[in-house]
């Protein structure tokens, strides 16, 4: 993103809005990040070319609020975030808490060489949508616990537990030999439930 | 190992190449790290793993239209921009008494944009109107199937689900077979879909669509009118309760649909 791309409308484009070259160039520079992002925040394809698109057209809205325009990318994904936790509270407003996560008993990691990019998928998509953002804002945003917490309104404790748990299933997801199975006593099927239990805003 | 009793999460929590070890309240931590070569090892475990699934987080091939696509939908403000407006607005005063001879033309002028508009706002209304609730023939729900199969792709690619996690109902009790794997997916029409794959992996392809448009599809309630068939690939689809269910086969043709749809007992 350079300097120029992010200026403040310069008189020639609507009040408040980015003349269309500078939106061209943030459009060009960010959308893949964007798109990547949407991809595996959504888990579908279609869908993350809908949440690309609003959060282009909500950042050529809400231009005046990038101030630096080095931050532009993370700007950027978090709209994309903030659009596919809106959706998901327009789906599922339900309530739950961690209690009814399993967490299995961590083992040592033993982190494959080579990620398999559909096992990853898989995993997750597997993940509540609750600990995918975490997850996905550790790992994508490259955020902190402490702006993790902060940016979903949730205490440091909540994150770190469920950064800790994600990431325990994530590890054991990977290191399967096989690609992950749906059935289970403690794993996807506990997965899958508490997903169908939790509020979508943390 | 972890007996040092430091608790995973802050280990958990570390991002790689950061100065987050530093943070006052993980002194303990750190403290621990440097007394613990066990811990120092699976701490740095956990970072090459980090390394690892943030650089695989972004392999995810970018569609080659997506840019134009963003750029075409930002290009159409809702109003009209204001340097557009200058240049359609008059150079000089309006006459206050335009001659016979301007008012023929603007009524000449308001009658061609009424002709050219008026078709238009109908064929834009007559094409959007499946959100509305227009009746969508069978044939258009045929010509539609390539697409969505496009779009769902094969399982167990991505974002196809496990069956124990697909929602109850979904799957019509008409529907002889268990699911192997689903996945949602939004049409071009923009209405939401599931994809249930009933075909497990070494069998060639059954694939039921459930779409839920507010659109009406001129299908019959029970399994099941016919859209295509050939030795290649056959088609039927129903409706119940504003859903559409289309059942694709892969070879079989009819009698593989016969097998899987459980005939209306009032058909």
């Amino acid at each position: 993103m350079t300097e120029a791309a992010a200026q403040p409308a310069d008189g020639q484009a609507p009040a408040g809005q980015p003349p269309l070259p500078q939106m061209a160039r943030l459009v060009v520079e960010h959308h893949a990040s964007v798109y990547r992002y949407a991809v595996r925040l959504s888990g579908c394809p279609v869908e993350a070319e809908d949440l690309a698109q609003q959060t282009f057209l909500i950042a050529q809205q809400k231009w005046h609020q990038l101030r630096d325009p080095a931050k532009a990318r993370s700007w950027l994904l978090s709209i994309v975030r903030s659009c596919f936790l809106k959706g998901l509270q327009r789906v599922r407003p339900l309530t739950g808490s961690d209690a009814d996560v399993c967490l299995a008993e961590v083992p040592a990691p033993a982190p494959p060489d080579e990620i398999d990019g559909e096992k990853l998928a898989a995993a997750l998509a597997e993940l509540p949508p609750e600990f995918r953002v975490v997850v996905l804002m550790f790992y994508f945003e490259e955020l902190s616990y402490q702006t993790i917490a902060e940016q979903l309104g949730i205490p440091i404790g909540t994150v770190m537990s469920r950064l800790s748990r994600a990431k325990a299933h994530l590890r054991r997801r990977l290191s399967e030999a096989s690609p992950p199975q749906p059935v289970g006593p403690r794993g996807v099927a506990r997965w899958a439930a508490a997903s169908n239990s939790y509020p979508a805003r943390t | 190992m972890t007996s040092d009793r430091v608790p995973r999460e802050p280990l958990d929590a570390c991002r790689p190449d950061s100065a987050d070890l530093e943070l006052p309240e993980l002194a303990a931590l750190r403290e621990s790290l440097a007394r613990n070569a066990d811990l120092a090892e699976q701490f740095d475990r956990i970072v090459q793993f980090d390394r690892r699934i943030a650089a695989a987080l972004q392999d995810v091939p970018v569609p080659t239209h997506l840019a134009e696509q963003i750029m075409a939908r930002l290009q159409t403000p809702p109003d009209l921009p204001a340097d557009r407006a200058a240049v359609i607005s008059p150079s000089r005063p309006p006459q206050t008494r335009p001659s016979e001879h301007r008012v023929a033309r603007r009524q000449l002028v308001k009658w061609l944009a009424a002709a050219t508009v008026v078709p238009l706002a109908g064929w834009l209304g007559w094409r959007w109107w499946p959100r509305a609730g227009r009746p969508v023939p069978a044939h258009e729900i045929a010509a539609s199937l390539d697409t969505w199969l496009k779009m769902v792709g094969t399982p167990p690619g991505f974002g196809w689900k496990s069956p124990e996690s697909l929602p109850p109902g979904v799957v019509p009790p008409a529907i002889r077979t268990l699911p192997q794997a689903w996945r949602p997916f939004r049409t071009r029409q923009g209405w939401p879909g599931i994809a249930v794959e009933l075909a497990p992996p070494t069998e060639p392809r059954a694939t039921l669509l459930v779409v839920q448009g507010s659109a009406r599809f001129e299908v019959p309630a029970r399994p099941y009118a016919l859209l295509s068939t050939s030795m290649e690939r056959a088609a039927a689809a129903w409706t119940t309760q504003g859903r559409l269910f289309v059942l694709v086969v892969e070879r079989g043709g009819k009698p593989r649909l016969d097998q899987l749809i459980r005939p209306s007992p009032l058909a």
